[in-house]
């Protein structure tokens, strides 16, 4: 059940923190990695170093999220990291964006702060939407 | 300088020293149970805020409104530049905003958005499109040029549906610190175990009620306050004649009559909070009582409290029809008793007259009149009487042993000239070897007598009528066959009943009493009555008589001689 290699394990971890970002913003999110044993982070989030065990740092992952909200881990975390680190299914084959929350920093021009990536499946476009104001 | 004052100096500074030393320690510890004392009361004051929020959302399901309180206690918590929730309400996504600070409308844009990725990524089935904004607290300021920079998001799960999210964010960084965040996530997870906890319980209740519903033989169905089906248990769905899977109220409303305007009397018992009763609604061959009742939200204090209204189908068919038995019965009656008592009446007018001058042979006839007319109330009233008796439970028979051959066979015999006279073959088939039991002759003299004068009444020209009897495991089977009109099927399940009644253009009808004493009679005997009939092919009445051997009709030998059917009409 272990990824093919560090880097793989380290793009795994970006996707997955990218995720926890889009769910519940980036000051939570990076707070509770930077807590995580085993993990270098750059300034900007990324994972640059993983260190030790790689179960240990998923299950401390798993365990920092849980006292967010477990059923928010077990309904997007942990499928994405169980099946991920499925030899048997894992494919490494999505590009990962160079800061796991780049575009969910904010700018003056709107919510394209950085380089963004494309955005997840069930992401929503904001031109989609049809806003009824009601002050 | 001399010792003794330098040794004072230098106590003085020692002194001193250890008193500056004690004093800041001092002030050190005040400062520090200060601390702890401000904490003890943060937290308390948290716990308070936490409980009032807990007691308000323990008890409602509605996410809109447990987003709103949590929302509105959070400045007590955390110091924030807005709050905002999103939801989705009715196919639409609800995003309400509360500003402490004059943010511009991109702040609230990137919160609005920010909140919706959350939520989506969260919804593997996408969200309704439609979003409905709104804002409330500090107006806005477009030259505000203050972002989000600091900002987190709870979601609040049910089951394993996000249906809601709660946002903070400052225009501050690094604003919050990591144990305000997670005192909010905390409060966030009561609220999603309570509503999580709250809905399983009403899933089950609901699924009792469903079942309950189901279960009565009344059609039910329910609809919302938008007058939309919420259920229709299975008995509305035959009455109706609903085939469809997932009926919708449209469905409902075209099955039932439009002279009633059902659509407008459910949408009346929801608004103005009426029930509404129709007493007899025709639909297809059934008539229905029909209640239209608003059902309310107890938990709801304020304002309408109707959440939408239940409709009872109430099957008064059956009522109906007895109804209608009961006044033909009482036409019959006053009939039956009024043409001879008006021949009595008549006859003794000409008895009596003075100015009649009547032979013997006349009078007599008269006389005689007078006592058939008379023998034929008495008989009705003793039938009326008997069927009383059966009603209330106090009829008994009296069984004794007693021959079962002869009784049929005298009783039949009875109705020999009428049966020459109408041209009916009248046949009688008894098995020889039925013993001598015990039973009511006389009462099952009767049932037979009822049962053969049944058949001719409703056997034309030409026809016949057999009469048979055998014994079959332990009882005995007698059963009149008839090739007359027959009965209609929907008059069937009637037939047995007080007051009913089967009539045919040519056949003159009785009280309807005559079956109902039947089987009351066989049913007080402990055998059973069966009826197979089919219109225009004539029909057969069964009844069963246990034998229960006496110890001297059981020394009888049995009469073991085959005997023919005997034709009594050739």
């Amino acid at each position: 059940m272990q990824p093919k290699s560090d880097q793989e394990y380290k793009e795994l971890l970006n996707n997955v923190i990218k995720k926890l970002i889009t769910i519940f913003g980036p000051d939570i999110t990076l707070a509770k990695v930077r807590t995580i044993k085993g993990l270098t982070l750059s300034n900007d989030g990324t994972v640059v170093e993983v260190s030790g065990s790689q179960q240990d740092v998923t299950s401390e992952l798993l365990g920092q999220f849980k006292e967010l909200s477990e059923s928010v881990v077990k309904m997007t975390i942990e499928p994405l990291l169980g099946q991920s680190l499925n030899p048997q299914t894992h494919s490494f084959s999505q590009v990962m964006p160079a800061s796991p929350f780049a575009s969910d920093r904010p700018s003056r021009d709107g919510d394209q702060g950085g380089p963004a990536p494309p955005p997840a499946d069930n992401e929503m476009q904001s031109s989609k939407l049809e806003v009824q104001s009601i002050s | 300088m001399s010792l003794p004052i330098f040794i004072a100096i230098i106590a003085s500074i020692a002194f001193g020293t250890i008193a500056l030393i004690f004093s800041r320690e001092e002030e050190r510890t005040k400062k520090l149970l200060h601390t702890q004392e401000e904490q003890e009361k943060q937290r308390e004051y948290e716990s308070e805020i936490i409980s009032q929020i807990q007691d308000t959302i323990t008890h409602s399901l509605d996410v809109e409104q447990v987003l709103a309180v949590i929302a509105e206690n959070l400045d007590k918590l955390v110091k924030y530049s807005s709050v905002c929730t999103t939801d989705l309400k009715n196919e639409m996504l609800v995003f309400k905003i509360h500003t402490l600070e004059p943010v511009s409308h991109i702040y609230i844009n990137q919160r609005r958005d920010s909140m919706h990725r959350s939520l989506s990524s969260l919804s593997p089935d996408g969200l309704p499109d439609t979003i409905e904004e709104h804002h409330l607290g500090v107006e806005l300021d477009d030259t505000n040029q203050f972002l989000p920079v600091s900002y987190f998001q709870a979601p609040l799960v049910v089951g394993e549906r996000a249906l809601g999210i709660i946002g903070v964010s400052s225009t501050k960084l690094n604003a919050f610190t990591q144990e305000e965040m997670v005192k909010i996530y905390k409060i966030v997870n009561l609220a999603s175990e309570s509503l999580t906890r709250l809905e399983t319980i009403l899933a089950s209740e609901e699924g009792k009620l469903t079942a309950m519903i189901g279960s009565l033989t009344d059609g039910v169905f329910m609809v919302d306050e938008e007058s939309q089906l919420t259920i229709i248990n299975n008995a509305a769905r035959i009455f109706l004649n609903i085939r469809k899977k997932d009926p919708t109220i449209i469905d409902v409303l075209a099955a039932l009559p439009n002279t009633y305007d059902f659509a407008g009397k459910i949408k009346r018992a929801i608004s103005q909070n009426e029930p509404i009763e129709e007493k007899e609604v025709i639909v297809g061959e059934r008539a229905f009582q029909i209640f239209i009742t608003p059902v309310h939200d107890a938990s709801r204090t304020l304002g309408q409290n109707v959440i939408g209204a239940s409709i009872l189908l109430h099957d008064i068919s059956l009522q109906k029809s007895v109804a209608q038995m009961k006044e033909d019965f009482t036409n019959i009656i006053v009939h039956e008793l009024r043409s001879p008592l008006t021949a009595i009446k008549a006859s003794t007018q000409l008895l009596v007259s003075p100015k009649t001058q009547l032979s013997d042979e006349e009078k007599g006839k008269l006389i005689h009149l007078i006592k058939d007319q008379t023998n034929k109330i008495l008989d009705e009233v003793s039938l009326i009487l008997d069927a009383a008796k059966l009603e209330s439970g106090l009829f008994t028979v009296n069984k004794v042993p007693s021959d079962l051959t002869k009784i049929i066979k005298d009783r039949v015999a009875v109705f020999i000239p009428q049966a020459q006279e109408k041209l009916v073959k009248l046949v009688v088939d008894v098995d020889p070897s039925i013993p001598h039991f015990s039973f009511d002759p006389n009462h099952i003299g009767q049932v037979i007598n009822n049962l053969v004068s049944n058949s001719l009444k409703f056997t034309s020209h030409g026809g016949s009528i057999h009469v048979k009897a055998k014994e079959m495991r332990g009882k005995v089977v007698v059963s009149v066959s008839d090739t007359g009109a027959g009965i209609p099927k929907e008059k069937q399940k009637f037939l047995f009943s007080r007051f009913s009644q089967v009539s045919t253009p040519n056949a003159h009808v009785g009280t309807g009493l005559g079956l109902y004493f039947v089987k009351g009679i066989i049913e007080a005997h402990g055998g059973t009555v069966s009826l197979d009939s089919e219109e225009g092919h004539g029909t057969t009445i069964t009844f069963t008589l246990p034998i229960h051997l006496s110890i001297k009709s059981a020394l009888t030998p049995p009469r073991l001689a085959v005997q023919k059917p005997q034709n009594l009409t050739n």
